[in-house]
């Protein structure tokens, strides 16, 4: 199973993308957060709709798929077992910009 | 012209199989016309479709190139699909008419009535990706076969369609007693 680490960003890191012929599963979510205050992680997935009859002219969507906070200083893991589904882009959004915090993300494709 | 096959992948055509065309599909493909498979090849195709919920989409498979553009050529067509467990798919042909429906006339397909919308429609479960049971011919010239998607859940779903096409080069005979498979024009299915 493939897992990407990625530094506290506000701006956004991009965790992996989803093949268009898959459906992303996070795995297990990880955050080890070694800065000098809590940190809120928000676990994005960025996409773009099919036209549909209800938007026949989509554009990009950001749906919030998980949001945790870590206190600094600690950790968290936490096993999904791919409940969590990324259609597009899986996106870490930091409310910090910390190298000191990490995020792991372990997914797989389906 | 449209089925569900318990063992569709077992029962792909093969060269020197024998196709029957029942109900006249076209100006040159017309009732009991009986071609033979000279040649065979196999090409997948995939395409995915991110639905909102309580929304509707359409798939013309003539414009997604899944009509041949020979007249001596037959697409053999085996639909998987996966992802997307709350999207639901009602195929329609011509636009507008949907082919699976019960005899009473308000028993037809309407996604947006609740009654109605789990009426002639398949999902994951009927024709899963890697063992689909949705089979579909096409041939040149045939009306457009439309595949009408709602998505019944709740959030945003992504439905990926694996299209096993059989692409058969076929050339008609005459005098054959026995055939390996009829295709019947899609009105015969709609009485």
């Amino acid at each position: 199973m493939p897992s990407v680490v990625v530094e506290a960003d506000t701006g956004g890191k991009t965790a992996f993308e989803v093949p268009a012929n898959k459906i992303g599963k996070i795995k297990f979510l990880e955050v080890d957060n070694q800065a000098t205050s809590a940190i809120t992680i928000t676990i994005q997935d960025v996409f773009t709709p099919s036209a549909s009859a209800g938007n026949p002219e989509p554009t990009e969507v950001t749906e919030i798929r998980k949001v945790i906070t870590v206190e600094a200083g600690a950790s968290y893991t936490e096993k999904l077992d791919g409940y969590i589904e990324i259609l597009g882009a899986c996106v870490v959004v930091a409310s910090a910009t910390d190298s000191a915090c990490k995020v792991i993300v372990g997914y797989d494709f389906e | 012209m449209i089925k569900l096959v318990p063992n569709a992948f077992k029962e792909m055509l093969k060269e020197d199989n024998t196709v029957k065309f029942v109900g006249d599909f076209t100006d040159s493909v017309k009732d009991g016309d009986t071609f033979i498979v000279e040649r065979t090849v196999q090409v997948n195709y995939e395409i995915s479709i991110i639905l909102p919920p309580a929304d509707t989409t359409t798939i013309d498979l003539t414009e997604v190139g899944l009509y041949p553009e020979s007249s001596k050529t037959l697409y053999e067509v085996l639909v998987g699909l996966k992802g997307g467990k709350d999207i639901l798919i009602y195929p329609q042909i011509p636009a507008g008419k949907y082919l699976w429906r019960l005899e009473k006339s308000f028993m037809t397909p309407n996604p947006s009535r609740e009654n109605l919308r789990y009426l002639g429609e398949i999902s994951v479960d009927d024709s899963p990706y890697n063992d689909p049971k949705l089979r579909i011919h096409t041939i040149k010239d045939l009306e457009p076969l439309l595949f009408v998607l709602y998505n019944d859940g709740s959030d945003y779903e992504k439905l990926v369609m694996k299209f096993f096409v059989n692409k058969c080069k076929i050339e008609k005979i005459e005098g054959i007693a026995e055939v390996t498979r009829k295709i019947l024009h899609f009105d015969l299915l709609r009485w």
